[in-house]
């Protein structure tokens, strides 16, 4: 029987307030982002059984008043949401000794990568705020774990309801969105889309995944499988219409069908080191389980000499060829305290299709100074190449500095920048007139 | 006859004082050793006090679990926002950290075990446990009155981020006193007095004081509520208990 480490207690409240503000060096110092968070933790705790939450309580955003009617609620004036991350109950033990079961609501992990991990797709991504990747959404979850040797253990989860990803809010809300070409002589009036989710039961909109994980050699290493879901939509179906054919050039109308496409994964991954270097990589090869074909259908465009009835065009969206995303890292602590943590990305994971995966060098060098009470982070971002052939009109640059100050206990206050520049079509140039400043400000309780 | 006693006396004092002079440094680290890891397990609440250069201080509350001379659990419980940060040294060097905000373990890789741990003035290597007649070779510098300096280097194969430490023991209970630890390049990087207490059969560190020469600051890890042989399980010096706070 497992003898609990730590006693036995009451409900334990922790938690941290959070403020995080961003402002635009451009557009007017417009107001980025506004995020003012309680986030709270619960647990209680027994010799084996475990609960726990985290919610955040949140006041997200500026206001968006509509008209004058719009002032009579205080929503409208401080838009605020609760969230709740993860509510889950944790045995350990269970039926066995070295069995334990995570039942409910929570995060997952899964893959030994430092903070970008290809393999973790069991929980969906959380991309509302676009500086903050990597964040996931807790996920209902059924999570066993056999520690069938004191150096190897199996998981298995089941996650029953099948969840997208968030997408960006603000001025970044669009940076996911698929760009529709459209022949020649045509610009587009209104898009809309219809989102086909699976069906909600045990098996349409399901995720399963199973992972070994060991150590070998001195070094962390697991397997991993997974049968699930695109997180992010794909469209199968475009319908154009006319809407103004006399204008020139003639305006027309997109609606689309999106639905999310069925994928098995196999992942491996390791942690260790080399000498005095410390190492990680972690690899995803993606099996789509169809092509994805997608359907242009013309036959609505009255008037127009392509509106032929019954005219469509398809086009292939998503090979069921595999593809692979990965990463490779190393850290390093220098004798005067400095660290350095490089990692090379491969494919990030709106990435999909063979070939499409962009390449990604992402820096981290920091510093503590006085006790940890300062901590200086002034290289932090990466260099993103979408295409080898031509990366100077094809690449990005995000730099990233921050500091924090740490001289009382429980306060981090921080400030830093997000400085962008880049050419082509990757996402992260597309966010090269979008520099900030940002200043937080986090007490622990 | 009375005489003839005190001679055996006298005799029987003078050939045990040899007997101890005549330690060998690996016994003398076995004696360390078998005073130090007694117990079969131990669980403590330490109370560390960190002093910086200027003099400003940080408190930092932890709890301390240990089993031999194999395995240590350190938790903090205090200030809020270093709850949870946990270390784990195993047998073979293997040590995990465990950060609550990322929510995962992260192996201590071998050239970080000098990076001092959760700003405190114990580095990872500090707070390792490990048995010092399997990991060190000794040589007496000097023997005076009830004192033992002992100078020790890692065996061979043992990573150390300290070319050399100097060990004042106690030669009634073999137990440091002392320790000053010198770099690679031959320069006092720390050094530690140690005090011990007594609680039933066992003796424990109520107090070590550790300061880091360089910094110019110290941290003060004050032991309370000892406990010993309360069967602590293996399960507890697992990552699988690691990452579960």
């Amino acid at each position: 029987m497992i003898i609990a480490a730590e006693e036995p207690a009451g409900v334990i409240l922790r938690g941290e307030l959070l403020t995080d503000q961003r402002v635009f060096t451009g557009n007017e110092n417009d107001w980025a982002w506004n995020e003012n968070r309680l986030d709270l933790r619960l647990s209680k705790r027994t010799d084996r059984i475990r609960f726990n939450a985290n919610v955040w309580l949140r006041h997200l955003g500026v206001g968006y008043i509509g008209g004058t009617h719009a002032l009579q609620s205080r929503d409208n004036i401080y838009p605020w949401n609760l969230n709740i991350r993860e509510a889950y109950v944790e045995v350990r033990g269970f039926l066995a000794d070295n069995l334990d079961l995570k039942i409910g609501q929570q995060l997952i992990n899964w893959g030994t990568a430092d903070f970008f991990n290809p393999t973790n797709m069991l929980n969906s991504a959380d991309l509302e705020d676009a500086m903050d990747f990597g964040r996931k959404n807790g996920t209902l979850a059924l999570n066993l774990t056999w520690f069938f040797h004191p150096e190897w253990s199996l998981q298995g989860v089941y996650i029953p309801r099948f969840s997208p990803a968030n997408l960006p809010i603000g001025e970044f809300g669009g940076m996911f969105h698929s760009q529709i070409a459209l022949p020649q002589g045509l610009i587009l009036h209104q898009y809309s889309d219809n989102v086909q989710l699976p069906r909600n039961n045990f098996t349409e909109g399901a995720t399963v995944g199973a992972r070994l994980k060991g150590f070998v050699l001195g070094t962390d290493i697991s397997i991993s499988y997974i049968y699930g879901r695109e997180q992010l939509p794909l469209a199968n179906t475009v319908f154009i219409s006319s809407a103004n054919i006399l204008a020139a050039p003639a305006m027309v109308n997109i609606n689309s069908n999106v639905f999310f496409p069925r994928y098995h994964m196999a992942g491996a991954d390791f942690a260790g080191t080399i000498g005095n270097v410390g190492v990680w990589g972690e690899a995803a090869l993606f099996f789509p389980e169809k092509d994805v074909v997608l359907t242009t259908d013309f036959s609505q465009l009255h008037g127009l000499p392509i509106g032929t009835p019954g005219m469509s065009q398809d086009s292939l969206l998503l090979s069921d060829e595999p593809f692979l995303r990965y990463i490779v890292g190393f850290d390093y602590t220098f004798p005067n305290g400095i660290y350095l943590n490089v990692q090379y990305l491969h494919g990030f994971f709106h990435e999909r299709g063979r070939g499409n995966q962009n390449d990604y060098l992402l820096v981290a060098l920091e510093r503590s100074f006085f006790g940890n009470r300062l901590l200086l982070r002034p290289l932090a971002g990466g260099i993103a190449i979408a295409n080898w052939d031509n990366p100077n009109e094809n690449h990005a640059l995000f730099f990233t500095p921050e500091i924090f100050y740490r001289g009382i206990d429980n306060l981090e206050l921080g400030i830093g920048a997000f400085i962008f520049d880049g050419k082509g079509s990757n996402i992260f140039a597309g966010f090269r007139h979008l520099d900030m400043i940002t200043v937080s400000a986090r007490m622990s309780f | 006859m009375r005489f003839v006693l005190f001679l055996y006396v006298l005799a029987s004092t003078i050939w045990s004082g040899d007997k101890a002079l005549a330690l060998t440094p690996e016994e003398i680290l076995r004696r360390m050793d078998e005073v130090m890891f007694q117990p079969g397990d131990q669980t403590s609440n330490a109370r560390m006090v960190m002093v910086d250069r200027n003099g400003n201080e940080r408190v930092r509350e932890a709890t301390i679990w240990q089993k031999g001379g194999e395995k240590r659990l350190f938790r903090f419980t205090s200030p809020a926002s270093e709850a949870g940060i946990a270390f784990l040294s195993l047998p073979n060097d293997l040590m995990y950290l465990y950060l609550p905000a990322f929510g995962r373990e992260r192996r201590i890789a071998a050239h970080l075990k000098n990076q001092n741990f959760a700003g405190t003035d114990f580095t990872y290597e500090d707070l390792e446990v490990r048995k010092y007649a399997e990991s060190f070779s000794g040589n007496i510098l000097r023997q005076d009155g009830n004192i033992i300096v002992l100078e020790i280097r890692p065996l061979p194969g043992i990573t150390s981020e300290y070319s050399r430490t100097v060990v004042t023991l106690n030669r009634t209970n073999f137990l440091p006193e002392k320790t000053e630890s010198y770099d690679r390049g031959g320069n006092l990087v720390k050094s530690a007095t140690h005090t011990w207490a007594r609680q039933g059969a066992f003796w424990y560190p109520q107090e070590i004081h550790m300061r880091d020469v360089r910094r110019g600051s110290s941290t003060r890890m004050i032991m309370r509520n000892v406990r010993f042989n309360t069967n602590l399980s293996d399960q507890i010096f697992t990552v699988r208990n690691l990452t579960s706070f």
